[in-house]
């Protein structure tokens, strides 16, 4: 075969392409990478300082913990000791203060140290008419697990192989104190009972308030003939976000805010990443996952955490804390309470409610005020209404629960009972809170 | 054609790609580490709109690089250390304060000892009287004074300057700040009297621990921190902007962070610590 020759010229002109070949691949990858190898530049966004740090001397902000938030809603608490006794509807102060009382005994009856069995109804209409007791009438039906998280310290709820989330508690007592936990849900009664004891003479102290009233209890449903006070709400969509808001909630939901792109629309925000994507505006804060995508949901928690290692709690304090900054966010007036808990299989969704005063609001127009869903420890969904409220200086009193119990319950079997403001259409002005209950099949004044 | 012309060619339009290449390469790193005039000058505008008078000159530098320091500090041990170093002996009893602690010993020695760093000591009652003199006195520090200094506060030698220094008597005042890496530890100044090889005075603000980590911050450039105080409503003429560090606790840890910040300094002699990271008012 014969040997091409080259000469020194060509061979110089063949390293001179190889060199001007590297050199071009090396310049290429500088410019291209050029984000990843810089350090700096002008599109860094503001980090917030790690949760806890505070300059130098400042006390850092008491973290409050989770049943210190008043996130489990309730909407009557009777008491009943001996002669004495009476209730009082959410948005009194003295039922608020009864029920911080009965958190104590109600939190331990629900821990591990307690044990849990069904009863039939006969039995807990049976503690219903006992002497000495503490009802409660929740604004929605709760796991247990959850009414436990939410009255006290978390440690460890008792275990049950069913899945129970009463609307209706009872604390019952017998003559030594002993306290054990009646609990009501849509189709049926449980009983737990450990070993908690309450003073009685607290109960009589607490039982002997002047501020209560006369009560009834019937199937569960507390009802009275005093009328309550509730002001009228002003209410409509909130489509526009204050300064810095925008900022908050892509940082809290891990976008960069050089992701954001202003629609056509004014005040419609989307913004997409890797893990998911964000919309904002029609009055809603709407965050999708992409299919294998989310965000950690120990991202919302003080500590580091696996997603593997997302347990229940995990996921009520993470979820608490997203809905928590979102609210702050976006300034949202009214107050928050856990409306819903629901697991189906993986798959956790936390529904939250707002209410007034106590006083939930709901309807088509307001279905809840936000709704997260959590799947293998990371955020699959959250959306979250915006909506602005004014207070009126003035109070409407709707009919007594009494006799809204009585005229429902001709044509319904009622299971809840509680005020609600029903929000059908936005905006609606001075909408006042009517009796809203629940049954078999929905009566609705 | 040739394969003489084809390497020809080939090498002129590498030369050619390369050349471009070359170029965006530069133009990229030089906008992403530097504030262009352009956007210096379009930024002052806006700021100046809102009563805030920057000078182009200010924003269009390099943008600054420093990373965050660390160490470990809880409360307690702190101002356990510190008490030991004022009195160069154990503390005979530390009362809780509100912000802070007593620090005491059973020879009435007393040292107020604040979580925000501030220290109040004075070892007698004619301690006072000898600060008072030595502000208008000229005397020159010993050399054994200025050794003492150094070790205990682990200063470079000849770190102290003489400027900084007032001696009446047998006693020796010295004014210290904080530096970290060639940058000022935001508000820690405190004056210290020395007497024969002892402290017997302290007053200002000081920290005495050394960081005894890093990482990387990124800072957010000056355009952006001149922004957040444009949203903080700040209004006035901007003197000077200089890097510096603040200090964050951090109880959760157990440790206090050297944040990265810039001292704002403005015509009427106010100064703001903005947080280079967060960009927070400290």
């Amino acid at each position: 075969m014969e040997k091409i020759k080259q000469k020194p010229i060509e061979k110089i002109k063949t390293v001179i392409i190889a060199v001007l070949i590297v050199t071009m691949l090396a310049l290429a990858c500088l410019y291209i990478g050029g984000a990843q190898f810089s350090g700096a530049g002008a599109a860094i966004n503001a980090q917030d300082m790690p949760l806890g740090a505070v300059p130098a001397g400042e006390d850092a902000p008491k973290q409050t913990a989770v049943y210190e938030k008043n996130l489990l809603s309730f909407s009557f608490i009777g008491i009943r000791c001996g002669e004495n006794g009476g209730g009082a509807y959410a948005t009194e102060q003295a039922a608020r203060d009864l029920f911080e009382i009965a958190l104590e005994p109600l939190h331990a009856l629900l821990s591990s140290s307690s044990t849990v069995e069904k009863i039939d109804s006969e039995q807990f209409e049976s503690a219903a008419a006992g002497e000495k007791y503490i009802c409660i009438s929740l604004t929605s039906a709760l796991p247990y697990q959850i009414i436990y998280a939410l009255s006290g310290e978390y440690s460890a709820p008792f275990g049950s192989d069913r899945a129970i989330s009463p609307s209706t508690l009872l604390i019952s007592f017998d003559e030594g104190g002993n306290a054990s936990l009646y609990m009501r849900t849509k189709d049926a009664c449980y009983k737990s009972a450990g070993n908690c004891t309450f003073s009685l003479s607290e109960l009589s102290a607490m039982a002997s308030d002047a501020r209560l009233y006369d009560f009834e209890l019937s199937d569960g449903v507390a009802y009275s003939e005093t009328v309550p006070m509730a002001r009228t709400l002003t209410l409509s969509r909130s489509d526009t976000l204050a300064n810095g808001a925008l900022e908050s909630i892509l940082s809290l939901l891990d976008f960069g805010t050089s992701g954001t792109q202003p629609m056509a629309m004014a005040d419609i925000y989307t913004a997409v990443a890797p893990h998911g994507n964000l919309h904002i505006g029609d009055g809603k804060v709407v965050y999708t996952a992409a299919s294998e995508g989310g965000i950690s949901l120990s991202s919302f928690l003080s500590a580091a955490k696996s997603d593997l290692d997302i347990s229940l709690y995990d996921v009520l304090l993470s979820s608490v804390s997203l809905v928590e900054s979102l609210s702050r966010a976006v300034q949202n007036p009214l107050d928050i309470y856990i409306d819903g808990f629901y697991r189906s299989d993986d798959v956790y969704t936390i529904v939250f409610g707002a209410s007034e005063n106590t006083v939930p609001l709901s309807g088509d127009a307001f279905p809840y005020l936000a709704k997260v869903t959590a799947e293998g420890g990371k955020l699959k969904s959250a959306e979250f209404y915006m909506l602005s409220a004014d207070r009126s200086n003035y109070s409407v009193s709707p009919f007594s629960s009494a006799w809204e119990y009585r005229h429902a319950s001709k044509s319904a079997k009622i299971t809840t009972m509680g005020l609600r403001y029903h929000v059908d259409k936005l905006p609606a002005n001075e909408l006042a809170a009517a009796w809203y209950c629940t049954g078999e099949r929905t009566v609705e004044k | 054609m040739s394969w003489k012309t084809v390497k020809n060619l080939l090498i002129l339009l590498l030369i050619a790609v390369n050349i471009l290449l070359a170029v965006f390469a530069f133009d990229y790193y030089t906008d992403s580490n530097f504030t262009s005039a352009d956007t210096a000058a379009g930024a002052a505008k806006i700021l100046e709109k809102s009563g805030l008078y920057v000078e182009s000159g200010m924003l269009s530098v390099k943008n600054d690089t420093a990373p965050a320091l660390y160490t470990s500090y809880d409360r307690e041990t702190y101002v356990c250390l510190v008490a030991h170093l004022l009195f160069g002996k154990e503390p005979d009893g530390i009362y809780m304060l509100p912000h802070g602690v007593r620090a005491e010993t059973l020879d009435g020695k007393t040292a107020y000892i604040g979580y925000d760093m501030s220290v109040e000591y004075t070892a007698g009652e004619n301690i006072s009287s000898a600060l008072e003199n030595a502000k208008s006195a000229d005397g020159e520090m010993t050399k054994a004074a200025r050794e003492f200094l150094e070790e205990k506060f682990a200063l470079a030698e000849g770190s102290i300057k003489e400027s900084d220094c007032k001696v009446s008597g047998d006693c020796t005042f010295v004014t210290l700040g904080r530096a970290e890496r060639g940058l000022k530890l935001y508000g820690m100044e405190c004056t210290f009297g020395v007497r024969d090889g002892e402290i017997v005075y302290a007053c200002g603000k000081y920290f005495f621990l050394t960081p005894t980590g890093e990482e990387n911050a990124q800072l957010l450039d000056r355009v952006n921190i001149m922004f957040s105080e444009k949203e903080r409503g700040v209004r006035g003429t901007l003197e000077s902007a200089e890097l510096c560090y603040t200090l964050y606790e951090n109880a959760d840890s157990g440790l206090m962070l050297f944040i990265p910040s810039y001292a704002l300094t403005y015509r009427d002699g106010t100064v703001h610590a903005v947080n280079g990271v967060s960009k927070k008012l400290y």
